[in-house]
């Protein structure tokens, strides 16, 4: 089910009505019956993965909570992570490696048989096994006890708001949860509110409309300039942030008006100010996830230099493969380790530079060019992200680079940009809804949007939110509504 | 015992405060959504009463011709209006022809349309114009503004909001702030007076449903804006060949002559649709097991050979040059297959 759809907005005020009014002892039940209801709505079959999953990290963990020796408890270990990462494997890996393969094969004038499965990518499946690993990883630590009660742990695998998209959760922060009492409390309840519309705001207003313009140059690359490219390199990057961000908030929303506290994914991403500071913003449950379970696990910075750049490397390699069985993506998390291992390279020499150029008497500029320049990188790795293949990404990344003078001019600039299928208009809309979403950025500095928010007069507050409300009614983009970017992965 | 009740006291004063204040929230919330709704009907209404409005245009004409005088019905997609001109049909065989074509209308319009007009009328044809796009499509979200909003209360029009609106389609119907949410758009262009369709002085209603083009395309844009560029059929969608074999049964019935038509599209567009043949073959199948007449105008060798790129509008519209030459041809091959016949007295007349 998409939170964008007319089905949600039916199921949620229902689940949070029954939520309230049934006895505590039963909520849990409900919510799990709910949460594969939720999920059901886009493939019923397909439950069954998310099933399986459950039983076997349940018991993987009860059978490891029973053994002391680690040794012992490996085996169990295992059996979790061959069944996760083999069910990620056959539904998400297989077809891009056998075709990897095949394509190498034949080029050697060698015959290749194996056939590519005819197997649709579970929605989510890369979220809830992460997930899930976590856990038991986490207990084969021995950093957590395994959960007994199976319907709670059923029900931190599957929780509806996070299920197909995050954040993906830590067993001890949200399990827990799952069995104090919630009450009914107006303020919380408003405040999730809150939460949910900016998050579809920042989805149907401005994610869908950029991704018009983004659709159509990614689309027919050959009708557009390298204007056009630079545009939309920039563009794709508000309408991927907006759109998992928006979802992220109407995730963290909606779990919030049930009393639940999600962890926080994105933190003004676009404000970092070097790459490693980009990964502390963006998509944090996922970054932090490679951190505790791979990039530490490898070695982390506490090894040789060049091990410590090899960890770094790996972890982003394995980051852009979790986003997608395409060698866009694997390029995209190399980028981004290149990007972090030339970052730790050159600490001193930037350190000189900016003693040079006295950078640090004008700390404003120095800050300017410091975001200018991470969102540039962060910009062009997208290309990778975002085209569907590595010649098209070349493509227009040649593109940017053959722009010429005669192309800078005002009129050149507002022909390219205004050909690339948003009527003036609509691109002022979604300018103005970048403007409004980088002030709401800016006075976020300190605390979150809906804290500064909350210490606002009443007045101030409501036409706040009826300035969000009737934007999304009237200015949203509801005529396909569109998936959101991260379900695929 | 006292601070406990006075407790619970402020505890239900706050709790009424809150439901107090979220009314009041909610009370001016729906007044914005209906204040905006009645504002943009209003938009809406002095659009329509635009001439030039075409289905607006198309369903008022026909609402005021006599019951029981049209013998000829179009229907289809924009490739109907801007294909088959009335006038040429009605003065070269003397039919009391009418098209009830729409844009991007599909097979489940089609249908209710039909049977709209037969309430009223009792055509001897119909010429279905058939579209692969419309053919591909589960749903699309044109049938209110270009035909529902149009057609008078009946059970007809009942049974087309309960059979091929979507609940998503109903609830933005229901609420006017959904509904006619785009004028808002249409009114910061500036542009809430000109039609909704693309239309300048060389593009116009006529009349009975045909809308004129004199533009022409040129073969630079044909290549170089080509919407069809990448694309494949993607099969049929089984709502609409549902619907199609409806409209043949409910042709039957009524014993009219049912012929299925696909226009010609320009060469080079077809030289970038995929899988043209898949769709081709399909209504050609299907026609034959029905015993109906089907002309593919982009499958027949030879006849597909007079549609040169310039007797095109745009990527996929005849302009009236290819208007003249289709209609020319079309009423040949309807008398040559004694699909229609000359109307003598309107001729003496």
């Amino acid at each position: 089910m998409l939170f964008n759809s007319l089905e949600f907005l039916i199921f949620f005020p229902a689940v949070v009505i029954i939520y309230f009014l049934i006895p505590h002892r039963f909520r849990w039940v409900f919510l799990l019956l709910s949460s594969y209801y939720f999920y059901m709505a886009w493939r019923p079959e397909y439950i069954v993965l998310i099933l399986i999953s459950t039983i076997v990290d349940y018991f993987a963990c009860i059978w490891m909570g029973k053994e002391k020796e680690k040794k012992k408890r490996k085996k169990f270990l295992y059996l979790s992570l061959i069944c996760n990462l083999g069910l990620l494997f056959v539904f998400k890996y297989f077809n891009f490696f056998n075709d990897s393969i095949r394509t190498v094969v034949t080029g050697f004038n060698m015959e290749y048989g194996i056939p590519d499965f005819s197997l649709l990518l579970p929605m989510g499946i890369s979220f809830y096994t992460f997930q899930t690993l976590s856990y038991t990883i986490d207990v084969y630590r021995g950093r957590r006890q395994p959960e007994k009660h199976f319907g709670i742990f059923a029900l931190y695998v599957s929780f509806f708001p996070q299920l197909v998209a995050g954040p993906i959760e830590r067993s001890d922060r949200l399990m827990p949860q799952f069995f104090e009492k919630k009450s009914f409390d107006f303020d919380r309840v408003s405040m999730g509110l809150q939460r949910m519309a900016w998050g579809f705001f920042k989805k149907v207003v401005i994610a869908d409309r950029l991704a018009i313009v983004v659709n159509n140059v990614y689309g027919n690359p050959g009708q557009y300039d390298g204007i056009s490219y630079i545009a939309v390199m920039f563009l794709f990057s508000f309408q991927i942030f907006c759109d998992f961000s928006g979802y992220s908030d109407i995730a963290i929303g909606a779990a919030k008006v049930m009393g639940f506290d999600l962890m926080e994914n994105f933190k003004r991403p676009f404000f970092a100010k070097s790459i490693s500071d980009f990964w502390r913003r963006w998509h944090i449950s996922l970054s932090s996830w490679f951190k505790d379970y791979l990039y530490i696990p490898l070695g982390g910075n506490r090894v040789s230099v060049p091990r410590n750049y090899l960890n770094l490397f790996i972890t982003f390699l394995i980051s852009g493969l979790w986003h997608g069985a395409n060698w866009g993506f694997v390029v995209w998390g190399a980028l981004h380790g290149v990007w972090l291992m030339i970052e730790k390279a050159t600490i001193g020499i930037r350190a000189k530079t900016n003693r040079l150029l006295r950078l640090e008497k004008v700390p404003f500029i120095h800050k300017v060019l410091q975001v200018g320049f991470t969102f540039f990188l962060v910009s062009f790795a997208f290309v990778f992200f975002r085209a569907e293949s590595l010649p098209l990404a070349w493509y227009m990344i040649k593109g940017i680079f053959t722009i010429d003078a005669s192309m800078l001019g005002f009129s050149g600039i507002a022909n390219s940009i205004g050909g690339m299928g948003l009527g003036k208009v609509e691109m002022i809309l979604a300018v103005l809804s970048i403007f409004i979403l980088e002030i709401a950025h800016i006075s976020e500095r300190k605390k979150p949007l809906f804290d500064v928010l909350s210490e606002k007069p009443l007045v101030l507050k409501w036409t706040f939110m009826y300035v969000i409300l009737m934007t999304i009614l009237l200015f949203g983009v509801f005529d396909n509504a569109s998936e959101f970017i991260y379900f695929q992965f | 015992m006292q601070a406990n009740s006075s407790t619970s006291s402020s505890k239900r004063k706050g709790f009424k405060n809150h439901i107090f204040r979220a009314l009041v929230f909610m009370l001016i919330l729906g007044l914005l959504i209906v204040g905006a709704g009645e504002l943009l009907e209003e938009m809406h209404d002095d659009n329509i009463s635009d001439k030039d409005f075409y289905p607006a245009a198309r369903w008022e004409e026909y609402y005021g011709i006599a019951p029981n005088t049209i013998d000829l019905l179009f229907l289809g997609s924009s490739h109907s209006y801007k294909s088959f001109d009335t006038e040429i049909f009605d003065e070269r065989i003397g039919t009391n022809s009418f098209n009830m074509g729409h844009s991007a209308q599909l097979l489940d319009s089609s249908y209710y349309i039909l049977r709209e007009v037969l309430r009223n009328q009792k055509p001897d044809t119909v010429v279905l114009e058939v579209y692969f796009k419309m053919m591909e499509s589960d749903h699309m979200i044109f049938q209110n503004r270009y035909c529902y909003d149009y057609m008078e209360d009946s059970d007809v029009k009942k049974e087309f909001w309960k059979d091929v609106f979507k609940a998503k389609d109903k609830f933005e119907y229901a609420i006017k702030v959904l509904r006619y949410r785009k004028h808002l758009i249409k009114w910061l262009t500036g542009t809430l007076n000109e039609t909704i369709d693309d239309v300048d002085s060389r593009e116009y209603y006529k009349s009975k449903g045909f809308v004129y083009t004199e533009k022409t395309v040129s073969v630079e844009d044909l290549k170089k804006n080509n919407i069809f560029s990448g694309y494949a059929f993607g099969g049929f969608s089984d709502i609409q060949y549902d619907y199609l074999k409806r409209i043949i049964s409910l042709c039957e019935s009524e014993n009219i002559t049912l012929v299925m038509v696909s226009v010609p599209l320009p060469e080079t567009s077809l030289g970038y649709i995929g899988g043209y043949d898949v769709f081709s073959e399909g209504i050609t199948e299907l026609s034959k097991e029905n015993d109906i007449f089907y002309i593919d105008y982009n499958s027949s060798g030879e006849i597909r050979e007079w549609f040169d790129d310039d007797m095109f509008s745009d990527y996929d519209h005849l302009n009236y040059t290819g208007v003249k030459t289709l209609d020319n041809h079309f009423i040949e091959y309807l008398l040559s297959n004694g699909l229609a016949d000359i109307n003598i007295d309107l001729k003496d007349r």
